[in-house]
């Protein structure tokens, strides 16, 4: 009897600390950790070395990023004769006006729609994928998954040329199609790898509660995989997010014409012949970065994990 | 509502290996509280399994209501589960978990809502229903997982070890109302368990299980007082059977000394010159005139009521020790020496070679056992 106890409850609250993606930048933490900060034990030795090298990751993250703002707010001429390390005594918008009046809302658009339809193309079949692969008891489920993780070693710099040619004979050069489609495919592999991880860990019992409850796979999907998934998809969406966001190379073979022009690639704008123009270029970087952190900050509340708390005894 | 038949049913995981379930034939009445008990691993799971839908069923049929299910998808089966960790749905509230089922067979919402709040009253859930699972206690989700199942009012309830995970006040109040609750819905309900006490106190009929193999299925009164086989004798009852090889002395056995009168015949089936005679713990007692078995009294347990002396008689060769039941106000002391000898009229007799019944009906196709498998029992428990 004692055995049985045990056994069952450790399994659960687990679930969602499985999902660690080692992405720079992403914080996945448990809201009560929030509050309680883990400082050690009373009378254990602080860890100085760990704290040092915290603060020196931060300075290194941080200084580029400071630079950016200030030297957004200045003009070329104040870039060169003033300290640049330090803020301008006149602050101007005019970098940021450039880049505005210089179509920033066209490149703007184009960048979210390739963004938007990439990820929501990638969620919805890495989670079909992911239900398949993890709830698959056969040996056509498990080589589909190897097949697919194969896909995480390949790196696109290695298949850019064929790319190129299978989206010049389809007749899709240069247009936000040819964006689209191949960052769909670079995308599912890991994304794949990471839900078929979360999905796994949703009680084998909860599956067969909704089975004999009445429910068919497209509902177990939808009222049991992904409301229970959701912390994966939203890691998931946002860091493919901001892979293609910030895509530089697609773009760059893919398209040509400014009507499809992407943000990373409208950044090319400011390098002119004789110089670039340093407060414009990290002005439009300011702009494309700002949605992404608008992004972030909103979904990390949804990123809670022990979304499993509750279902056993 | 709706009887439930096991025709020959078995589940082969490996095909050559020894079935998980082993042509099982079981007849469930419409309204019958069914109770599969038996050992780990002896398949009673598997068999409930079966019947939900979530395991194969390799050879035979499975049938409710007298239609044929064996190949039906769980959710087309009109079944509900209680599992063992209750498997609540942990993103919605009890409410939505109770009524998941209805939404689905499209049970408009105002009824929904209506037939959850009768099920939440009738388990005390109502100020509980707009609450996560999470934020429930142990017993409050096991109500929940009982309120999912009786809302839907299913052909058949199956219920696996649903109280294993609750503390052993909370179990025996709940076990009470499960067994009122099933009884005043009158719905065909399976229910698994490990615990004998469970099997005995909530089932109309017990099923007990060996190996994938039906050892004996009847009431629990009779499970008790008449064992088809010696496995059976030694599962059921707590403490267990007392069971020992004797001797055939012409129409009686050999007790230590004396020769214990075994009448009608019942020795003439025997295959051997030996018998295995079992004797309850209440069914012996403390000798007053001499006769008897001698034995040093190794322990002691006192339970208010009554107590139980343990102790191995002397002559006599058993894997465990013997277990009498003593009048709790004058128990004797450890160490103390007693004679004890078996009430006459209450003893088990079965076959050393097969380990069937000798003195009593025994069913056809009753499988045979051996003490060894009893042993296999108490090594486990240990």
């Amino acid at each position: 009897m004692m055995t049985h106890t045990a056994s069952t409850q450790s399994a659960t609250p687990d679930a969602g600390k499985a999902l660690t993606p080692e992405v720079p930048g992403f914080e996945h933490r448990d809201v009560k950790q929030n509050k309680v900060r883990r400082t050690g034990a009373p009378g254990e030795k602080p860890n100085l070395l760990g704290g040092l090298g915290g603060w020196l990751w931060l300075a290194v993250i941080i200084l580029p990023i400071y630079y950016i703002l200030i030297t957004s707010f200045r003009t070329s001429e104040d870039l060169r004769s003033s300290n640049q390390l330090l803020p301008t005594t006149n602050p101007t918008l005019a970098p940021f006006i450039k880049v505005i009046q210089n179509d920033f809302f066209h490149y703007f658009t184009n960048s979210l729609i390739v963004t938007l339809s990439t990820v929501a193309v990638v969620l919805a079949v890495s989670v079909m994928a992911a239900y398949y692969i993890a709830r698959s008891t056969t040996l056509g489920g498990r080589r589909l998954f190897q097949v697919i993780l194969l896909g995480i070693a390949i790196p696109v710099q290695a298949t850019i040329i064929p790319v190129y040619y299978l989206i010049q004979q389809l007749g899709l050069y240069d247009t936000l199609w040819a964006l689209i489609l191949p960052q769909i495919a670079f995308a599912i592999p890991l994304s794949v790898l990471i839900i078929v991880n979360f999905v796994r860990d949703i009680p084998m019992e909860l599956f067969e509660s909704m089975k004999v409850d009445g429910a068919g796979e497209w509902k177990i999907l939808t009222a049991l995989v992904l409301p229970m998934a959701k912390p994966a998809l939203m890691t998931v969406g946002i860091y493919q997010a901001l892979q293609v966001w910030n895509g530089f190379l697609f773009p760059l073979v893919l398209t040509q014409s400014s009507d499809v022009r992407v943000l990373p690639l409208s950044l090319w704008e400011y390098s002119g012949q004789f110089g670039i123009d340093v407060p414009a270029t990290l002005a439009a970087v300011v702009l494309s970065a700002l949605p992404l952190l608008v992004v972030y900050m909103l979904a990390r509340r949804h990123i809670v994990a022990g979304l499993t708390a509750g279902f056993g005894k | 509502m709706a009887s439930v038949t096991y025709a020959s049913a078995s589940r082969i995981y490996t095909p050559g290996a020894r079935p998980a379930i082993n042509q099982l034939q079981l007849e469930i009445a419409d309204g019958e509280f069914l109770v599969l008990v038996g050992p780990s691993g002896c398949g009673k799971s598997t068999a409930l399994r079966m019947l939900a839908g979530l395991e194969e069923v390799n050879e035979g049929a499975i049938m409710i209501g007298g239609e044929d299910v064996s190949h039906v998808s769980p959710k087309d089966r009109d079944i509900a589960m209680v599992f063992q960790n209750y498997a609540l749905y942990p993103h919605m509230s009890v409410a939505e978990n109770m009524g998941f089922a209805l939404k689905i067979a499209g049970v408009s919402k105002e009824e929904r809502a209506e037939r959850v709040k009768k099920a939440a009253e009738i388990l005390d859930l109502v100020p509980y229903l707009e609450r996560k699972p999470k934020a429930l206690s142990g017993g409050q989700r096991q109500r929940v997982a009982m309120g999912r199942a009786i809302v839907r009012s299913p052909k058949v309830f199956l219920m696996d070890e649903p109280l294993s995970n609750l503390d052993a006040k909370l179990r025996v109040q709940t076990r009470t109302q499960i067994a009122a609750l099933t009884r005043e819905l009158q719905t065909t309900t399976v229910y698994v368990t490990h615990d004998q006490v469970e099997a005995m106190t909530m089932g109309d009929r017990v099923c007990v299980l060996k190996d994938g193999v039906l050892q004996q299925v009847d009431s629990p009164r009779n499970l008790y007082d008449n064992p088809a086989n010696v496995f059976v004798a030694g599962f059921i009852g707590s403490p267990a059977m007392n069971l020992f090889q004797v001797k055939i002395q012409g129409q009686g056995v050999v007790v230590g000394q004396d020769v214990l009168p075994i009448p009608d015949g019942h020795l003439d089936k025997a295959h051997g010159d030996q018998v295995t005679l079992g004797v309850r713990p209440e069914d012996m007692e403390l000798s007053t005139d001499g006769t008897g078995l001698q034995m040093t009294v190794d322990l002691v347990e006192e339970l208010g009521a009554d107590a139980y002396i343990f102790g191995t008689p002397d002559g006599i060769k058993t894997f465990q020790p013997f277990i009498v039941r003593v009048d709790g106000r004058r128990p004797p002391m450890r160490g103390e020496r007693v004679t004890i000898k078996p009430n006459p009229n209450h003893v088990h007799l079965f076959d050393v070679e097969n380990g069937l019944r000798l003195n009593g009906y025994v069913p056809e196709h009753t499988p045979h056992a051996s003490l060894s498998d009893v042993e296999a029992l108490a090594d486990a428990e240990d």
